[in-house]
Order: C-alpha cells, then sequence, then structure tokens
C-alpha cells in the first residue's frame, strides 16, 4: 500500500491494535486458558497484561524515533538495507502467516458450526476477497471500519453478558489462587503471545496523526484487548465453571447458545457469531494490509496493486493448504502459534532496538515524507 | 409586425436552403456557427437581423419587430425575440410603449450616438438591460428570452431581459410532502427558484454564481452558498468540477450530479437532492452548496454525509422528541428494506433452529407443498412487486387503482391459493415494500433496493455468514466513500461529536449550537448563542 497522506487518529490506531489481537484471542483464550489454569485463568489472563504493556513500551519507544516515515526507510537509514530488508521479509511472512491463520480459523468454525456443506474454498475466498477490497482502500478505511465493529462487538458483548447474567454462578470463580504457579503461566502464555501482536504499531506509526502518542495508543490498544479476553474467560468460567471450557470447542458462543427467555428469545449465539465473523474480518483486512505493507515497503515497491493481489493469493493458498486437518491446525495453534509470534514480535524488534543501540547513528531526517 | 419574411424573401428565392439546413443543424453548424458569429455588430439593422435569423435557421417562433419613422430624420429600430420564451405584456408595455413615445419625443437633427443613448437610458422600461457588441451575445440572449433592440447606426445592440411565458406556478412538493412546513416546491424556472432561497436567507453573504452549461441546452444553472460559512476550498472544488463539465446537454439536475460526484460506481447517492426551498436554504445555512438548474425543481445540496438522507425537514418542524423517534424508525426501515428478504431466505434455508419452535412449525407448514426453495420465491416475489411499482409509476391515473388490485389479490392472494408462494413471503415483501417508502430520500431508497437483491442471493447462498460479508463489503464501501472531499460516514466514522446532536436524534433547536464542522468552515460554526434553554419566568435552580 502506498503511504496515502491520509492519517488515522489515537483513538482509531488503538481500536487497530485491540482488533489485531482480540477476534482470534476469544474464540482460543477461553479453551487454552481455562484448560490450563481452571478458574484462575482470569488470573492468567491479567497477569498476562503487564507483559503486553511491556511489549507496548518497547514497540513504542521504537515507532517515536522514526515520526512520518515508514518503518523500514528509517531501518535502512539506521542500520542498513540488509537489515532492513530482512526484518520487512521477515515481518511480511509474519503477517502473511496470521492472515492465513485467521482465515483457517474462521473457516473451521463456520464448517463446524454453521455451513458444514459449503466448499472450504469458497469459505475461504469470500473473507480474502473482502480484504483485498479493504486493503486497497487504504488503512484510514480500515481504521473506520475497525471502530464502527468494535462499537458493535462491546454493544453486543454487554448485551451477551446482559442475557446471559441469570445463568451465572459466581462460585465458580472460587478458591482464588488455587492453581500453582506452573499451571498460571502455563495459562498465561498463550495470552502474552496474542497481546505481542501490538507490534501492529511499527505499521501504523507514518499513518498517525498524533505520532507522538505511540506508546499511549499501544499501551491503550494492548488495555482493550486484554479487558475483553478479561470478559470473555471471565464469561465463560461463570456460566460453565473450570471444568467444561477446557474441552470445548468455542466455548465463548456455547455461553450464547444456552441463552433463553420464554419461547421467543433462544438460539441468538447466530447474531453473535455474525458479530465475530465481522471482528475477524476486520483482523484479516489489517493482516492483509499489513502483509503488503512489509513486502512493498522493505523491497521499495511503487505499484502495490498487483502485489497485494498475489499476496492475497499466497494468503489464500497457505490458509488451504498448510494444515492438512484440524488436528494439524490445532497443534500449530497450541504449540507453535504462541512461539512464532513472541519470535516476530517480541525477539525481532529488541533485535532491533538493541542493534539501535550498538550502532548509533544520526536518525534519518524527520520532514522526510512516507 | 413580423418583418423577416419580407427581409429574407430575396435570399429564399435565390434558393439558399443548403445554408438554412445547415443551420438548423446540432454541433457541428453550432460550433461554425459560433465562429462565425464571433464578428461584431454592424451599424447596419438589416445586416444584423439577417445574421441572427440565418444563426436561428429562420426558425418561426422568431419575431421581428421593426419600426420605420421615415422623414428628415429616418429612425429605424427593430425588436426581435423569439415567441413563448419573452412575456410579451412586458415587451409591449415595457419596451414598445415607452420607445414609441421617446421617438415622439426625439428632437430632429439627433446624431446615432445620443439617439442610442437616449433609448439606453430612458426608453427600455425594464430592470435588466444590457449591451451586446457581438451577434454570439446576441444570440444567447434572444435563446435565454431577452428581447434584443437594434438601432440603425450603432453597432451596439440592447438586451432587454423580458423573459417569461408559461412556466408552472409554485406548488406544493410532490415528492417530499410533509405535514406541518412550508407548502411551496421548487418550480422549473431558476429564477423562481433563487427568489424562493432568497426570501429565506436575506443575508447578504448569500453568493449566487450562474454559469451556463450545455453546448446546445444552453442550460443556466446556479451555485448558491453562504459566503464565510460554506467551506471555501468546497466551494471551489464544486466550482471546479461544474466547470470541467464538456457536454452539449443539460436537462435535469441529474446530469450535473453524474459529473461532479465523487464515486462514479456506487449505488449510494453523495449528492443530496431536493424540491424543497426550505430544505435547501437549511442545508445552504449548514455550509452545503445548492445547485440551482433551469428546467428543473430538484436542487442539488452538496457535499452531504450518509446520516443526512434519514432526515426530513418536518424533523425540525416537529417537536423533538418524536422527530429523534421517527428518525430512528427511518434507520430501522432502512435495514429492514435492505436486509429483510434476505434474513428470512437465510434463516429458513440455513438457520432454521434461529426461529422459536412454533413459528417454526407454521412456517414449514405455510411452505409444505411450495415448489420453489425459499430464494427463489422471494426472488419472484421481489421482481413482481418492482414490476408493479413501475407499472404503477407509468401507467395512467385513472387505471392505477386497477393495478393495486391485481397486485393485491391476483399476485397475492391468488398465489397463495395455488401453492405457488407462501403466505409468510407476501408478509416479508409487503413490509419491506412499506419500509422502502419510509426512507425520505428517494435515491437512498433506491440503493437499499438494490442491494436487497444483492443481500437475498447471499443469504440464499451462504445464509448469515453471506449476510454479514455483504454488510462488511458495504461498510468498507461507505467507509470508503466522500463526498467533495467529506468523510461519508461521518459523524460515525470519523468520530465527530458535534454532528451527533442531528444525526441519529435531533436535540432541541436551543441546544445545536454550532454547525457540523464536516461541512461547514471551521471559523464560523457557531450558529448561535449558549443558555437559550427556556425556563418558567421567575423559577429558580434547586441547587
Amino acid at each position: 500500500m502506498p503511504l496515502n497522506p491520509e492519517k488515522i487518529g489515537s483513538v482509531q490506531a488503538a481500536v487497530l491494535i485491540s482488533m489485531a489481537i482480540a477476534p482470534t484471542a476469544v474464540i482460543v483464550i477461553p479453551t487454552v486458558s481455562i484448560g490450563a489454569s481452571g478458574q484462575d485463568a482470569w488470573l492468567s489472563v491479567l497477569a498476562a497484561w503487564p507483559l503486553g504493556i511491556g511489549f507496548a513500551l518497547l514497540y513504542g519507544s521504537l515507532s517515536r524515533m522514526n515520526p512520518g516515515v515508514s518503518f523500514f526507510s528509517w531501518l535502512d537509514s539506521r542500520l542498513g538495507r540488509v537489515v532492513s530488508v530482512t526484518v520487512g521479509l521477515l515481518l511480511a511472512q509474519y503477517y502473511l502467516s496470521v492472515a492465513s491463520v485467521t482465515i483457517r480459523e474462521l473457516v473451521n468454525f463456520l464448517s463446524n458450526e454453521l455451513l458444514q456443506k459449503t466448499p472450504v474454498v469458497v469459505l475461504s475466498a469470500v473473507p480474502i476477497l473482502i480484504a483485498v477490497y479493504a486493503a486497497s482502500g487504504g488503512i484510514e478505511v480500515i481504521a473506520r471500519v475497525s471502530v464502527l465493529v468494535c462499537t458493535g462487538m462491546i454493544v453486543f458483548l454487554a448485551l451477551g453478558i446482559g442475557l446471559e447474567f441469570n445463568q451465572m454462578q459466581p462460585r465458580f470463580l472460587f478458591p482464588v489462587g488455587d492453581a500453582p504457579l506452573p499451571r498460571l503461566i502455563k495459562g498465561g502464555l498463550p495470552s502474552v503471545g496474542w497481546l505481542s501482536e501490538a507490534s501492529l504499531l511499527f505499521i501504523l506509526a507514518p499513518y498517525l496523526s498524533k505520532p507522538r502518542r505511540s506508546t499511549a495508543i499501544a499501551i491503550a490498544g494492548v488495555s482493550l484487548a486484554t479487558f475483553l479476553l478479561l470478559t470473555v474467560v471471565l464469561v465463560v468460567l461463570l456460566q460453565f465453571g473450570p471444568e467444561l471450557p477446557g474441552i470445548m470447542a468455542y466455548p465463548m458462543f456455547g455461553a450464547a447458545e444456552i441463552i433463553k427467555y420464554g419461547s421467543f428469545v433462544e438460539r441468538v449465539d447466530l447474531v453473535f457469531i455474525c458479530v465475530w465473523v465481522a471482528t475477524v474480518y476486520v483482523k484479516l483486512c489489517i493482516f492483509v494490509f499489513g502483509t503488503v505493507h512489509c513486502f512493498t515497503q522493505s523491497l521499495r515497491i511503487k505499484a502495490v496493486k498487483p502485489f497485494l493481489w498475489t499476496t492475497s493469493l499466497l494468503i489464500f493458498l497457505h490458509s488451504l493448504y498448510s494444515w492438512s486437518d484440524e488436528a494439524t491446525f490445532l497443534h500449530y495453534q497450541k504449540s507453535v502459534s504462541t512461539a512464532f509470534l513472541i519470535t516476530c514480535n517480541v525477539i525481532v524488534p529488541a533485535l532491533v532496538w538493541l542493534g539501535l543501540k550498538i550502532k548509533r547513528r544520526p536518525a534519518a531526517s524527520a520532514g522526510e515524507s512516507p | 409586425m413580423k418583418l423577416w419574411n419580407a427581409l429574407f424573401r430575396r435570399r429564399r428565392g435565390q434558393g439558399n436552403s443548403q445554408q438554412r439546413k445547415a443551420a438548423k443543424q446540432d454541433g457541428r453548424s453550432g460550433k461554425a456557427a459560433s465562429r462565425e458569429s464571433e464578428d461584431g455588430l454592424s451599424e447596419d439593422i438589416d445586416e444584423n437581423l439577417r445574421t441572427i435569423v440565418t444563426e436561428l435557421g429562420g426558425s418561426d417562433d422568431l419575431t421581428i419587430r421593426k419600426i420605420d419613422v421615415s422623414g428628415a430624420d429616418s429612425i429605424v429600430v427593430a425588436f426581435i425575440y423569439i415567441d413563448n420564451l419573452v412575456d410579451s405584456a412586458m415587451v409591449n408595455q415595457m419596451l414598445l410603449h415607452p420607445l414609441m413615445s421617446e421617438i415622439d419625443d426625439t428632437p430632429s437633427g439627433e446624431s446615432s450616438e445620443e439617439w442610442y443613448r437616449r433609448v439606453r437610458d430612458r426608453a427600455l422600461a425594464v430592470g435588466r438591460v444590457h449591451e451586446m457588441r457581438t451577434a454570439r451575445e446576441a444570440l444567447a440572449c434572444i435563446l435565454e428570452g431577452h428581447t434584443i433592440v437594434f438601432l440603425q447606426g450603432s453597432a451596439v445592440a440592447l438586451a432587454a431581459d423580458t423573459s417569461g411565458g408559461d412556466r408552472r406556478a409554485v406548488e406544493e412538493p410532490g415528492t417530499q410532502t410533509v405535514i406541518r412546513g412550508p407548502k411551496e416546491g421548487f418550480t422549473e424556472s431558476i429564477k423562481t427558484n433563487l427568489s424562493l432561497i432568497r426570501r429565506r436567507i436575506k443575508s447578504p453573504r448569500l453568493r449566487v454564481e450562474r454559469k451556463t452549461l450545455g453546448r446546445l441546452t444552453q442550460t443556466q444553472i446556479a451555485l448558491v452558498y453562504l459566503h464565510g460559512i460554506a467551506k471555501a476550498s468546497i466551494v471551489e472544488e464544486v466550482r471546479r468540477r461544474i466547470d470541467r463539465i464538456d457536454t452539449d446537454s443539460i436537462l435535469e439536475s441529474a446530469y450535473i450530479e453524474e459529473f461532479v460526484q465523487d464515486a462514479p460506481f456506487t449505488p449510494f447517492p453523495t449528492i443530496e437532492n431536493t424540491e424543497r426551498p426550505d430544505a435547501a436554504a437549511a442545508g445552504i445555512l449548514e455550509g452545503q452548496i445548492a445547485i440551482i438548474v433551469d428546467g428543473t425543481p430538484f436542487a442539488l445540496l452538496a457535499p452531504v454525509t450518509f446520516v443526512r438522507f434519514f432526515q426530513s425537514s418536518e424533523d425540525y418542524y416537529q417537536r423533538f422528541g418524536i422527530a429523534s423517534f421517527l428518525r430512528l424508525i427511518r434507520y430501522v426501515a432502512f435495514f429492514v428494506s435492505m436486509l429483510l428478504p434476505a434474513m428470512y431466505i437465510a434463516i429458513t434455508t440455513f438457520h432454521q433452529e434461529m426461529l422459536p419452535t412454533p413459528l417454526l412449525i407454521s412456517l414449514a407448514a405455510q411452505r409444505e407443498g411450495v415448489p420453489f426453495p425459499a430464494i427463489v420465491e422471494a426472488l419472484l416475489m421481489e421482481i413482481t412487486f418492482e414490476v408493479l411499482r413501475e407499472a404503477g409509476v407509468r401507467m395512467p391515473k385513472v387505471i392505477g387503482p386497477a393495478i393495486s388490485i391485481v397486485g393485491a389479490l391476483v399476485l397475492g392472494q391468488s398465489a397463495v391459493q395455488a401453492g405457488l408462494i407462501s403466505a409468510a413471503i407476501v408478509i416479508v415483501v409487503s413490509f419491506t415494500a412499506i419500509a422502502s417508502f419510509v426512507i425520505p430520500a428517494i435515491n437512498m431508497s433506491i440503493a437499499a433496493r438494490l442491494i436487497r437483491f444483492a443481500m437475498m442471493i447471499l443469504g440464499g447462498t451462504l445464509g448469515l455468514f453471506g449476510i454479514m460479508s455483504g454488510l462488511m463489503v458495504l461498510l468498507i464501501h461507505l467507509a470508503s466513500l466522500r463526498s467533495f472531499g467529506v468523510p461519508y460516514l461521518a459523524p460515525l466514522a470519523p468520530f465527530v461529536w458535534t454532528n451527533w446532536k442531528d444525526a441519529f436524534v435531533r436535540m432541541p433547536h436551543w441546544a445545536m449550537k454550532k454547525r457540523p464542522p464536516t461541512i461547514a468552515d471551521g471559523s464560523n460554526l457557531v450558529r448561535q448563542s449558549g443558555g437559550q434553554k427556556p425556563k418558567p419566568p421567575g423559577r429558580k435552580s434547586k441547587f
């Protein structure tokens, strides 16, 4: 995507960061965290938050150094072309991979729960086409859509909590602090991995209307995502207790499924599923944009449109053929995903930061146009 | 007295029909004619008349009145105008009669220059008199309904604005009726329409910029805005886009709309149109720019945002509570109009479990025996309804009710009884149709109609997932739209709090202190002073 003159506000950027984390995390975290930490899963998620803030500080400090300039141009000027291209391609691969995982997660869910007979190819093609359309509109369009969808998500989450209130049992949360530390860490690690996706800030930095607020934006995005995760984990725990969610595929929707008021309000889980699908679309739009941005900016490619289509095709094929079945995908999610996220989002930026500390050189001119 | 036949008898006799035919042709000869008429007017009155008549191809509705007072000081004056474009009474009373009096009072030995000045300053009793130096200028004025006065010995003609003729009177607008509020609507006359706006905004800051568009139609248009309230950058952009238009005809404001809109392929309107002078005035007062086009009662307003299409002028004439409630109903109706048939298809085809059991059983019983799947059934009914609606618009009014009877009884009741469709789909399609009429702006209603069909196909193929995907595409599309640079989804995205007071609800007038900053000039946003909330006299604060 070319860096266009359109800017995004601080609230929009914070929402974009939280929408890069929450949509897929709310599906996986309740199962994994409650499975590991039992009724203390919410403590695991809460414990991940300070680490998320730490990531936000790292990303914020790196982003503030290059106001108005793309992350890769800035890296080029500070650490050289080889480093900028290497980091660019690594991050492009990361965004591509997360986009494929997102599609696969959505498709698996749809094929299991909603559209069993619809070919997987169709279910995968629809979201990627939508993401291409959004990404071609630029980050400002995605930011506007993400704010609206996030607002809708919060409204429906509140509505869901209201409707599920009569089924919640606070006794499921007790005793507090029963889980030993290793289980708490195991339960919190996936959340840490997901919160590291706040590294999206590197891509957003040149588009920010107020780049000096980078750190605050990252902290707000991480906090909003943690709040959403915490709410979902608590809702699931309060309804199903510490045992069931660990063996449930989609406990969040299971909670909505049991809503029943009279003979009229029942099986409203589909409404919540629709809202969740919209949030996944937003995440996908962000990551497709991120893939193309990293690829074109690090290699200084001007003609972006062809690469938008080709990388999207790559994402589509990646999501279809990288995991032979659902079990392989689940294994990837549980064993590989967190390590991969932390490598790309924490270790790489930390190395960059270290490199900058070692090799101090004058910064690129602040007035350089993106 | 029509003299042109006599004047050109000789030329016709010579069989110069080829030239006349050429003059009657459109564009090509028009260009040639304009080049020819670039020449200045002659001092010879006959030559000038000949040029004009030739340019107009000897058109029969051209009227020439030549006055020739023979004597020692021969005076020759000629009037030329097009019948029906001028107000004949005005020509007689304001031009002919005073001129005859002036001729009587003319002292002998007066030079042609003195005579010209006398006629210009004293004899033409109309408001707007222009001097014409070329035949091209004179022709343009004649076609606008002016009367041109040629004087022997003067190379300058006078154009008196006598435009008139039969025009529709100011009536109640047909498309935007209100229960409470002004009953005046725009007419096809640009003069009337401008006066209707001027009567509402009596401010010296109201600017009117007139332009002529259409090489053949020479349509008069006017940009109307409030200086200092409309953003100068937007005014300039509107001006630039209008100046860029190069076409031979402008017959309605829709022509201009298609030339100047931001997104040419969107189903959503990015320019508002109104038949109501009060709505146009309200828009101008908020910083919009009105484009009035001669020959149509529909004025354009730009820039515009999505929420504006759900506002009716009556919202501001009724109490704010009911106005807000009705506005929310309109938003609901928009979604119903767009999504209800698609939801029906998706739920009955893919997600039956969403329905309460008694309703599901009832629906299943109704659909038993219906040979078509839900999507075919719904598409058939929707297309039938669209046919009925189109027939209702085109049919002569006398047989209009027959269409309603045929539609309601034959196509509705009989089709259900015959087992072709279920009763539920009749209810769904009827409610959808009624909901589409709730939207105040017909162009937004049309957008919902078009999107409905796409949504039905998505709902029929991918269920609620398809509908959700369609909605996402719509949302992305709406977020990417702009109207003259103003984000279409404002004040939703980007979020602009000031605009929220008049977006989904209508706050009381005293609470809407500022104009919408997305449209109006940022330096002049304050509409009224604060602290105007009414209080009963003598009442003190409880705190």
